[in-house]
């Protein structure tokens, strides 16, 4: 199709996408299609300097390590959650927990990477995260929205985006070091001041016929990819996809459930993402290295997780989102059962647990298991590798498919050792 | 369809650019001719002179070219006007300026990561300084090897390469793989933990080279450099990767093992150190390193330029490591000066290394820079403490910008964030207020603005598409903002963003 049919068809003030300069790579030309849900999203809700796991997940009440929290019952048998997280176990029909996650990184940047790319950082490889892994399986070229979007990632957090997969599936960045629910704005999605619609499509038409001017004689992926980012970008300046930033446009009460914070907002504004076919969407709360204080702190974070995780998981059900939609809890390990002077827990690589929700995964089941001081995994040991091949396989992401890297070898979405858990399939 | 050379030739085709003899780009020339010659590539032909000079002023100083030195270049008619103007490029302090900010991103990574960006503005300023005074490469390697570290913390002065130091968090092993790494080309990073799976490095030599770098300690039998093996109960003592012999001093001080390693990294028979340099310098040029990945020249792969990477190399060494000498000779080479077109309707040279210019990002620096060179601002006097620069030039970082593609948020900022905005703003833009003057005819306008934004002029479809834009616009009385919206679409083409 040529790119002035599509300016034409596709009005920028309209509701649906507009080809703005043209890539000569030749998705422009599929735009014509209506964007529509990907099969299933992933909404990640990153706890962000390592979780205690053993305050959250999987209790030891009575032992020495368990600290002062007491376990609470839930509707599914044998599964008890924190007592600090009440709105969740109401609804542990709906979880199913891994208690026996167990990995060898214990350095915050090391282990952020190695959770989220699901392979151990090592010397030149740029392995991309997960959500850029499922971003680019599940790419949409209808979508006005990116396929990967990140909420409020924490200032000095280590984030490794798209990787060799490059930035066109790396994280659309919002809110990163938003201190509060005011902050979750994606930068420079307005207009100039004192440019109106109009003179703004007027700019893009100008763009789009100096590209096409020009586009023969500047051949090349650098000059594509410049190219198709600011079609990105001009797409998701128009009002259909600016809106979905509006937290605004939702219910008071609704937002109330989730909470007021840059977490529960974060929350709300993940499924509103989800709900346009956004498939991988990655929510941070900080502040879960609690090398100090452990107790009294994992309670102020817990109702700021407990609130903004279970409003998702009830809207998604209310919305018919939640099939289709799995929701993963985890950060980059557990924290020593342990508990030091300082009334404190550290890094603990060694067994921790992960929360997983929807997407198909079958709730209201515990994979796994930790020894009674909850230091050692004691059953069905599962590594992060296994749990990579698991999002994706629930996904319906092949994990042994590969991808060419910038290494000059394919590498696969998952490491090929990886055992995708069965029980949650 | 393959066409040999020589008939190129007999029909005129421009094969050589009209330069005279620089003699290492009539080595690198040579050893090109007989490579396409053997391979049977037509490469592209030598691109023109507004496509040179903008080229060669975004490589050698960062920033594309002004009005007024894009139009001098037209109008010269000297047969010999690229040299000169090579060397006039060569010779400004903001060719010095650009080279800092183009190592420290090699020597120095972690300075583009938060926790360490606090180093780059003195790192810089020394390779600057260095620079400017044409201080021998070997030379500015030794001195940042061998800092002795007690004198590194607290000395207030500005110019100073302890920020490797910092940076390496003054540990052995981050040291020498960090000075494998960026000097020699050799990647040890995996060999930390294990023996390599790709390349013959193994772990015990990953450890020897860092115990360069260990803190002296006494024991029964004499001070000695040790450092224990990872995580095992065995120790590794100061061992080079190749066979050299050291000349170890009587008595061994904390700069004794930096000093040796120094010596040894920088030794004319080192076998990757003038290699690493002519590598990395030309992939900084062309895009891609004559041996990829930049830091494996240890691996087994391949090379289909290694005669030209060890010829170069050899005039590096010869020429006593001299930057400004090793840049003139690859910038006037043919290869460097070829045109991004493909030469011929045939594919026969898509995917062919150096068979045409590749075109590449700007780095955020270059960005900026270019982007108030074309608004008609004058540059920062100090351009690395410039906070909005800075700021900016985070929001593009990327480890290697030539080759690193845009994402949404980066054209986000350049279709509607502040520093494009001070460039076609009536009243904020210098450029958009000169073209607004009455005496010029519409058709000047738009070659202003293109001189502006591409260092060109347009074609004529170009010239005639924005001349009726900018007349429909006149007619409704609204020529000034016209011609902001032109010049807003000409810096959010790929072309202003890439260096072709």
């Amino acid at each position: 199709m040529e790119l002035s049919n599509i300016l034409n068809r596709r009005d920028w003030l309209g509701t649906a996408a507009l080809g703005v300069v043209g890539s000569s790579s030749g998705w422009m030309h599929t735009l014509a299609a209506a964007a529509k849900r990907p099969k299933k999203s992933v909404i990640l809700l990153w706890l962000n300097g390592g979780p205690s796991t053993i305050d959250l997940w999987d209790m030891k009440p009575g032992h020495a390590n368990g600290g002062p929290f007491r376990a609470i019952r839930t509707p599914a048998a044998g599964l008890q959650l924190s007592e600090h997280l009440p709105k969740l176990a109401a609804l542990g029909s709906q979880l199913a927990l891994v208690r026996s996650m167990t990995s060898q990184e214990g350095d915050h940047g090391r282990a952020a990477v190695f959770v989220r790319t699901g392979y151990t950082p090592q010397g030149g490889i740029l392995f991309p995260v997960l959500g850029s892994l499922v971003a680019h399986a599940l790419y949409d070229p209808a979508n006005d929205l990116p396929g990967f979007v990140s909420i409020a990632v924490p200032r000095f957090a280590t984030a490794p985006g798209g990787g060799f997969l490059g930035p066109r599936f790396g994280p659309l960045t919002i809110g990163s070091g938003a201190t509060s629910p005011d902050g979750l704005t994606v930068p420079y999605l307005r207009r100039m001041t004192g440019v109106t619609k109009m003179a703004q499509v007027s700019r893009f038409q100008l763009l789009q016929k100096l590209e096409t001017l020009a586009v023969k004689k500047r051949p090349g992926a650098i000059a594509d990819a410049a190219r198709a980012a600011t079609d990105s970008a001009a797409r998701l300046m128009q009002p259909s996809a600016t809106e979905t930033f509006f937290l605004e446009h939702e219910d008071t009460k609704l937002r109330d459930a989730y909470g007021r914070t840059v977490f529960g907002q974060g929350c709300l504004l993940a499924r509103r993402l989800v709900e346009k076919g956004v498939s991988f969407v990655e929510v941070s709360l900080d502040g879960w290295d609690t090398h100090l204080n452990n107790f009294e702190q994992i309670k102020g974070l817990c109702a700021t997780l407990d609130a903004g995780f279970a409003a998702l998981l009830a809207d998604l059900q209310s919305r018919g989102l939640l099939d289709s939609t799995l929701v993963v809890c985890m950060g980059e390990f557990g924290r020593t059962p342990k508990i030091n002077g300082a009334n404190g827990r550290d890094h603990w690589p060694q067994a921790w647990s992960v929360a997983l929700a929807g997407g198909g995964v079958p709730g209201g089941q515990v994979i796994g298991k930790t020894s009674a001081d909850g230091s050692a995994v004691t059953d069905h040991p599962v590594t992060v590798p296994d749990l990579i091949a698991t999002i994706c396989t629930a996904i319906g992401i092949d994990p042994s498919g590969q991808n060419p890297s910038n290494v000059g070898r394919p590498i696969r979405v998952a490491d090929p050792a990886a055992k995708p858990i069965q029980e949650l399939l | 369809m393959l066409i040999p050379l020589c008939f190129l030739a007999a029909f005129g085709v421009a094969l050589s650019p009209p330069t005279p003899a620089d003699p290492i780009a009539v080595r690198v020339d040579q050893h090109f001719a007989d490579h396409w010659r053997k391979t049977v590539v037509t490469p592209a032909p030598v691109c023109d002179d507004a496509t040179f000079l903008r080229r060669a002023s975004l490589d050698l100083l960062g920033r594309i070219p002004t009005v007024a030195e894009v139009r001098a270049f037209l109008a010269d008619s000297s047969p010999h006007k690229r040299t000169v103007l090579v060397d006039r490029l060569l010779a400004s302090p903001l060719h010095a300026q650009h080279m800092a900010s183009v190592w420290r991103r090699v020597w120095l990574p972690q300075s583009d990561a938060p926790a360490f960006a606090r180093l780059a503005p003195a790192f810089e300023d020394w390779i600057a300084e260095r620079l400017t005074a044409r201080v021998p490469y070997d030379e500015m390697v030794r001195e940042l090897l061998t800092m002795p570290p007690g004198s590194l913390d607290g000395g207030g002065e500005s110019v100073s390469p302890r920020g490797f130091r910092v940076a390496n968090e003054y540990k052995p092993e981050n040291l020498a793989a960090s000075a494998a790494r960026a000097f020699l080309g050799v990647n040890l990073d995996c060999a930390q933990c294990h023996n390599h799976p790709f390349a013959k490095w193994t772990r015990d030599q990953f450890w020897e080279t860092a115990a360069f770098f260990a803190r002296p300690i006494t024991t029964p039998t004499g001070i000695r450099l040790e450092l224990p093996i990872g995580e095992t109960a065995r120790m590794a003592n100061p061992r080079l990767l190749t066979a050299t012999p050291l000349n170890w001093p009587q008595e061994i001080r904390a700069e004794t093992g930096p000093t040796l390693f120094a010596a040894w990294v920088t030794a004319s028979d080192n076998p990757f150190f003038a290699r690493n340099a002519v590598n990395r310098l030309w992939a900084q040029l062309l895009g891609t390193g004559l041996i990829e990945p930049l830091d494996d020249l240890g691996g087994d792969a391949p090379q289909d330029y290694d005669p030209v990477l060890e010829d170069l190399a050899r005039a590096f060494r010869d020429g006593g490591y001299d930057f400004a000498q090793l840049t003139r000779g690859i910038v006037l080479s043919r290869v460097y000066q070829q045109a991004s077109e493909p030469a011929t309707e045939v594919p026969t040279s898509e995917g062919v290394a150096f068979s045409r210019a590749m075109v590449r990002g700007l780095t955020g620096e270059q960005l900026y820079d270019s982007l108030r060179v074309a608004g008609g601002h004058p540059l920062p006097e100090s351009r690395v403490k410039n906070p909005t620069r800075q700021q900016f030039i985070s929001l593009f970082q990327s480890e290697r910008a030539g080759t690193a593609q845009r994402s949404v948020i980066q054209a986000l900022t350049l279709m509607n964030g502040r520093v494009v905005m001070e460039n076609v703003q009536p009243g904020l833009s210098p450029i958009v207020q000169a073209v607004s003057a009455p005496f010029f005819q519409e058709a000047e306008r738009i070659d202003m603005l293109f001189l502006s934004a591409l260092g060109r002029l347009p074609t004529e479809p170009e010239r005639q598409f924005l001349v009726a834009h900018l007349e429909a616009g006149a007619a409704r009385g609204e020529r000034t903002s016209a011609l902001a919206d032109i010049f807003w679409a000409l810096l959010n083409t790929a072309e202003f963003s890439t260096n072709h």
